[in-house]
């Protein structure tokens, strides 16, 4: 017995170091090469949605709320999510969002960014470009004040700064939370819709950040005039879709930055779930 | 989350105190009569609340500080912060905060400076400053009957926290539950219950200290598991850049260095040890209706707990010596010893004359702090004789506060934050299973009850807890009891008998004069820091441990045999019939089985006559995937008329299955070691399947053996391992069953018929 209280150290000191993945909690050998911090067999039930079926909202599923008579009136051009969400994304997410465990904070964020690859190589098949589609910069849908202080961090601008590394542009905080809405999970459909009306405000700063990215981008382009015709491309970032009310919101609070600023916006959505 | 920092001056000499409402600790320092404050001095309105703690904590208090101008002070907390230092923390989200600095230009980084403004607020006979005044106000208490009800909900704060240790967002649903009208204005009450002394206000996770001689120092410790912190991110509610947070807690809400965690105060135990209680007789046994051996057990622990208020005087005089850390004792002594050499040495060059004791006057005094109220620096004469005065001053007001450390009364807000430096003592139940332990603690908690305690009875898994529920609520009618689970409605009610998961302990400090812990060798309990943690820190320091078990960890086993461990061992059954001793069959491994679909002819043949003699079967396999196709085999071996079920931990119907194998209609239920406790079924037989596996130890072999021959109708039940090898943990399982055997027949604890069927 004494023995082996000697030998244990000694074994433990030569044991391979345990790796345990976030996700399941079990221990792995080696992680996934893009995503360390999960086993292999987390990183392959990860619920992507690689070819959405509805071309607008991003759904992976068919959905009512677009083919509905007089449907998508968004001011947004279309929404992307990163993947579906299901009981497993959302447990994700909850670890993340409400029990704060931020260790998942880079693996979303990573998450992010390869939604943001599959939407630029989607969207520049579409349009025929020739060159790689971008957007100038990246921004986020804001929490409250009271919020923010109590979650100590504000988990769409996370993920968008996944996004924005991931596009290489900036990442600018335009809008702020003017109230806080109770609950959404509690409200019906309605309710939500009528709920979000004139909470997000542009910040002060907001137009002044637009002039000086459009200036930025006109320095960076050799063919001024072209560039100054074609709007400026904001990417809108939040962690889940559910009716994009939310985003819709968020982007007339961005036209509205952009009307006061004389500059014309497009605005796209990129959440990491749509459910 | 922020808080102010302030000096105050008492009789007594200097206090460090942080705030949650600044203006609730003007209104106490300043207009009580029997306040002793001779000034007070904002050190910083806002500082992230792990800081906050730490200077606080750390700071040493000398009488020096009288003579301390705006730069001596920020020179004296940055000395503070050197020591302190979030070591080994791994900083994440660090991609987010470099777009967070681009954006604001220079970076979001704030210096110490910036933050910590020495601002005085109010002194003695001076009255308040111009920026005290602004303080006052805001007006939150108006006259003497606003401050008369904010007094009152001190109280009744004070109260509702008792030996509780809570983050906000708990203690926002405590006082939803318990003092709606306190929800939303909780920090001014919280502030003043500080002050009355009542509880103790501290940050999640502290910083680590590094000393002198340990050079790498120990990482972040959160306060509430006693974990190590390693992770920090940037934090929106303290502005830090890499505040620490603890993630072998966060299932019961994230504790972080900015975090504010209450701790009550531990109820007085005036009323308990008063009424002097002798040893419980027999009488108060009887009652209980125990078996021989399960009477002797408790009146040994029972004994224990009545010698513990003899024990406890010489205890807490230790425990008041090993109070201190050596380390600072040390160096406190040497820059004492330092300061002296010093002195000594000035005098006899002859540059400073020894000063009288008659320097200091009333006067003086007066005079030194009005200059500091003008902020004006004094003389070089004056500031020499000062120091002078002060460091002798030093020297006796070391040792004085010293003495008073110990003797640190309910009123002093700052109780020092320390991991308990004495374990409460424990005792053992050794009692196998099937002894009735649930009717053994039952004249425990009564005798602790009687005497005006609180009592615990924690155990790690949720479906024991719900178990006794029932049976203790039965034998204590008058008593409520709390029922504390994840998700119980009862979290926030007070009661004096707590039954409670492990995990739950978390949220109790110093609250219990008796933690009983059941199972403690089960999962998750065992092997787990932080529940023993948890536990430790629940149990008051002058209360008592009892663990019970039927297969201790070999540790505790080893300290028992050793002496080291109080312990009585329940070694019969409360029916008087001996542990039925399994057999082994050599068999194949099941996953052979499995691959030729059929079992081994002598298991099947044993089945079968379990099955005919009316017993219902356990089978324990050691891994989940084999009971679905296992399930099938038996079935088919069995018969179709038999029903064959099985059930693991993935299964959501498990509550139900097993409630159907209690009462019959299934006959044979497949499981692993999820049901090897707490389960008890009449006439039962078991078979455990690859018993050689790993995964199966000596205490589950002998835990699951454990579910045979509970009744009372059927004694002797059958247990059998079957394995293709005979392993050690096996030998050893029958080894402790036969010598618990050996042990009843010694003490005469089984019944006459009994023990003609031992060899």
């Amino acid at each position: 017995m004494n023995l082996s209280r000697l030998l244990s150290p000694l074994h433990q000191l030569l044991a391979p170091v345990g790796q345990i993945c976030l996700a399941c909690g079990r221990p792995m050998q080696t992680g996934d090469r893009h995503y360390p911090e999960v086993c292999r067999t987390c990183v392959a039930e990860i619920p992507w949605i690689r070819h959405p079926r509805c071309p607008r909202c991003g759904r992976h599923i068919g959905c009512p709320d677009c083919t509905r008579p007089g449907a998508f009136r968004r001011p947004f051009i279309l929404n992307r999510s990163a993947v579906a969400y299901d009981s497993r994304m959302r447990e994700w997410l909850a670890q993340y969002k409400y029990r704060g465990r931020e260790a998942y904070a880079p693996l979303l964020a990573r998450m992010m960014g390869q939604a943001y690859k599959t939407l630029a190589s989607e969207m520049a098949f579409a349009q025929r470009l020739g060159k790689p589609w971008r957007v100038d910069a990246v921004a986020y849908v804001p929490l409250s004040s009271q919020r923010l202080a109590e979650r100590g961090f504000n988990q769409a601008e996370l993920l968008a700064s996944g996004a924005a590394a991931a596009a290489r542009v900036p990442l600018i905080a335009l809008l702020e939370r003017a109230r806080d809405t109770e609950k959404m999970s509690l409200k019906n459909r309605r309710q939500r819709l009528n709920d979000m009306r004139a909470v997000f405000r542009p910040l002060p700063e907001a137009s002044d950040l637009l002039v000086s990215l459009l200036e930025s981008r006109r320095d960076r382009d050799r063919r001024p005039d072209r560039q100054i015709r074609s709007p400026l491309r904001l990417l809108l970032v939040d962690d889940i879709y559910t009716t994009g009310s939310t985003a819709a919101y968020c982007t007339e609070g961005l036209l509205l930055a952009g009307e006061e600023a004389g500059i014309r916006l497009e605005v796209y959505s990129l959440t990491w779930a749509r459910s | 989350m922020k808080a102010a920092l302030y000096m105050v001056r008492r009789q007594r000499g200097w206090e460090c105190c942080i705030s949650l409402d600044i203006e609730t600790d003007l209104k106490w320092w300043t207009s009580r009569r029997e306040s002793d404050a001779e000034c007070l001095l904002l050190l910083a309105r806002e500082l992230p609340l792990g800081r906050a703690v730490s200077l606080r904590d750390d700071m040493e208090c000398n009488s020096k500080m009288d003579s301390y101008g705006s730069t001596e002070w920020i020179e004296c907390l940055k000395r503070i912060e050197t020591k302190a230092k979030w070591r080994g923390v791994e900083e994440r989200g660090k991609t987010v905060l470099r777009m967070r600095k681009e954006r604001d230009g220079e970076g979001g980084r704030t210096h110490m400076t910036d933050q910590i403004q020495p601002t005085w607020l109010w002194m003695k006979g001076q009255g308040h400053s111009p920026a005290g005044n602004s303080l006052c106000q805001r007006g939150n208490f108006n006259d003497e009957r606003d401050w008369g009800d904010a007094l009152e909900a001190a109280e009744q704060f004070n109260q509702a926290l008792q030996g509780r240790s809570l983050l906000v967002p708990e203690l926002k649903q405590l006082l939803e539950s318990r003092l709606p009208q306190y929800a939303s204005g909780w920090r001014g009450v919280a502030q003043l219950a500080q002050l009355r002394g009542g509880i103790a206000l501290t940050a999640g996770v502290a910083p680590a200290v590094s000393r002198s001689l340990q050079r790498r120092g120990q990482p972040p410790r959160c306060h509430r598991c006693g974990s190590a912190a390693l992770a920090a991110a940037p934090c929106a509610s303290c502005g830090s850049e890499a505040c620490a947070y603890c993630e072998a807690c966060l299932a019961l809400g994230r504790s972080r260095a900015c975090a504010l965690l209450l701790r009550g105060a531990p109820e007085t135990a005036a009323g308990i040890r008063a009424a002097g209680h002798a040893a419980p007789t027999g009488a108060q046994l009887d009652r209980w209706g125990l078996s021989p051996a399960q009477r002797e057990a408790a009146s040994a622990a029972l004994r224990f707990l009545a010698e513990r208020p003899a024990e406890g005087g010489r205890l807490a005089g230790r425990r008041h010596g090993a109070g201190t850390p050596p380390g600072s004792s040390i160096l406190r002594a040497v820059t004492v010893l330092s300061h002296r050499v010093r002195e000594v040495l000035a005098v006899m060059i002859g540059r400073r004359s020894p000063i009288t004791a008659n320097a200091r006057t009333a006067d003086s005094r007066q005079a030194m702090k009005l200059r500091h109220w003008n902020e004006l620096r004094q003389g070089k004469e004056q500031q020499q004789e000062k120091e002078q005065r002060q460091r002798k001053e030093q020297y006796h007001g070391e040792k004085l506060r010293q003495v008073k450390e110990c003797q640190q009364t309910k009123e002093q807000p700052q109780t020092r934050e320390r991991l308990p430096v004495s374990k409460p003592p424990r005792f053992l139940l050794w009692a196998v299973t099937g002894a009735g332990k649930t009717e053994m603690i039952f004249p425990l908690l009564r005798y602790v009850l009687d005497q005006g305690g609180r009592a615990l009875v924690a155990t790690p898994r949720r479906d024991v807890v719900l178990e006794l529920a029932p049976r203790i609520a039965q034998a204590f009618p008058e008593e409520p009891v709390a029922v504390l689970y994840g998700g119980s409605t009862q979290r926030w009610e007070e009661s004096r008998l707590v039954l409670a998961t492990t995990h739950q302990l978390l949220r109790y400090h110093e609250a219990f004069d008796l933690v009983i812990i059941d199972e403690l060798d089960a999962f998750p309990y065992h092997n787990d820091s932080m529940l023993a943690y948890a536990a430790e820190n629940s149990c008051k320091r002058d209360g008592s441990f009892i663990f019970l078990s039927a297969t201790p960890p070999k540790p505790m086993q080893h300290a028992a045999a050793a002496g080291r461990l109080p312990h009585a061992k329940v070694p019969a059954r409360y029916h008087g019939h001996p542990l039925p001793v399994p057999r082994h069959v050599e068999a194949e491994p099941v996953e052979r089985c499995l691959s030729r679909r059929h079992l081994p002819l002598q298991l099947v043949k044993a089945l079968r006559l379990s099955v005919a003699r009316g017993a219902q079967v356990f089978v324990f396999v050691s891994r989940i995937r084999h009971i679905k196709p296992l399930v099938a085999i038996i079935q088919a071996a069995l018969g179709s008329g038999i029903p064959v079920e099985g059930t693991s931990s993935q299964d959501i119907h498990r509550a139900d299955k097993v409630l159907a194998f209690r009462s019959g209609q299934i006959r044979v239920l497949l499981t692993t070691t999820i049901l090897e406790r707490g389960v008890t079924v009449a006439r039962s037989d078991v078979f455990i399947l690859d018993a050689d596996s790993g995964l199966f130890d000596e205490a589950s072999l002998v835990q699951m053996a454990g579910r045979a021959g509970r009744s009372k109708d059927d004694p002797n039940g059958n247990v059998i391992f079957a394995s293709p090898q005979w392993t050690a943990s096996q030998r050893g399982a029958i080894h402790q069953i036969k010598k618990m055997n050996r042990l009843a027949r010694r003490g005469n604890y089984l019944h006459a018929t009994a023990k003609e069927g031992l060899s």
